[in-house]
């Protein structure tokens, strides 16, 4: 009886464990800003989501005639990093009830970084929320998913 | 006499709490960076864990005596026989379980017919936060022209300046 207990507890555990995570992942996939200027596939590394560019609509800087790169960005070392591939969304954790947080979004029009919190509104629409300091005080994005899921 | 205990009290303090910064040299030598196949044209992820040793360093060196952590040096080389020639730039970032993700050194564009580059450090990044984890994911962006059906498996040699309070 007591054995048969303990592999119940076990099996809730590891079952409570396996949702927690298949919920988390339903991040992942390939989204578009509501700008429809790019696209960004999100993944896990670790236990943590990212977003990169795998997707421009204006790839080639018209001012160089090469592939667009980070020319904003604060330290001028990185100003060579290419714009597709770019990680711009970074270090996203999931909180539970559809929401990942703790992470941040870059802009590379302005070469700025903000707090961000991504909230699932169904299965294909992510809202973005950057922000500076308090999250009252940001911007929403919708994201659509480029695969439609059911 | 009151004064004098405090001043000598807070001389104490003062020199307890100012112990000397030095400078060392961590080094992550011939670490596989390793992708699965297939591979896309495009960026793919090539990643390597590593747990890091701070007895390397400095005996007994504990994770908050660390003041500063700086990307030096980063090679990345190939034993394939095509070189980098598929590869049009790298980028490197670092990672950890409990600290941000940064963007340490870029490559673009990665020039033809080498078998090891190196890539250009950036001047701001801070790795403090990682270093004060157990291990580091250092993650290389490999911008890949064409699709490939193989895994990708490249060799990296870094080079970390630590300051650390003795």
């Amino acid at each position: 009886m007591k054995q048969l207990l303990l592999l119940s507890l076990l099996w809730l555990s590891h079952s409570i464990g396996f949702a927690q995570n298949t919920e988390a992942d339903q991040l992942l996939g390939v989204w578009e800003p509501s700008n429809g200027k790019a696209r960004v596939k999100i993944e896990k590394i670790g236990e943590k989501y990212y977003g990169k560019i795998v997707w421009l609509k204006e790839p080639i800087d018209p001012n160089t005639g090469q592939p667009k790169v980070d020319k904003n960005n604060p330290d001028a070392s990185l100003r060579t990093v290419p714009l597709k591939g770019y990680r711009m969304l970074k270090d996203f954790k999931y909180l539970g009830s559809n929401q990942w947080d703790n992470g941040t979004i870059y802009d590379p029009e302005n070469g700025s970084t903000y707090k961000c919190i991504i909230k699932m509104t169904d299965n294909n629409t992510l809202d973005i929320r950057g922000y500076i300091g308090v999250e009252a005080l940001g911007r929403t994005d919708v994201w659509k998913r480029l695969n439609l899921k059911k | 006499m009151k004064y004098y205990f405090l001043l000598s009290i807070s001389f104490l303090i003062l020199c307890c709490s100012c112990g000397e910064a030095t400078k060392k040299t961590y080094r992550i030598n011939q670490i596989d960076l390793t992708v699965e196949g297939p591979l896309f044209d495009g960026p793919n992820t090539l990643q390597a864990t590593h747990v890091i040793d701070l007895n390397a360093i400095e005996p007994n060196l504990k994770a908050d005596q660390i003041e500063a952590v700086k990307l030096i040096k980063a090679n990345i080389s190939t034993q394939d026989s095509i070189g980098f020639n598929n590869i049009r730039n790298f980028v490197l970032q670092l990672t950890s379980s409990d600290a941000k993700m940064e963007k340490v050194a870029v490559l673009n564009p990665v020039e033809k017919n080498l078998k090891e580059v190196t890539l250009n450090p950036s001047a701001e990044s801070e790795l403090l936060d990682n270093f004060q984890q157990k291990e580091i994911i250092l993650i290389l962006d490999a911008d890949i022209e064409g699709d490939s059906e193989n895994n990708l498996t490249y060799q990296g040699n870094f080079e970390f300046e630590i300051t650390y309070k003795k």
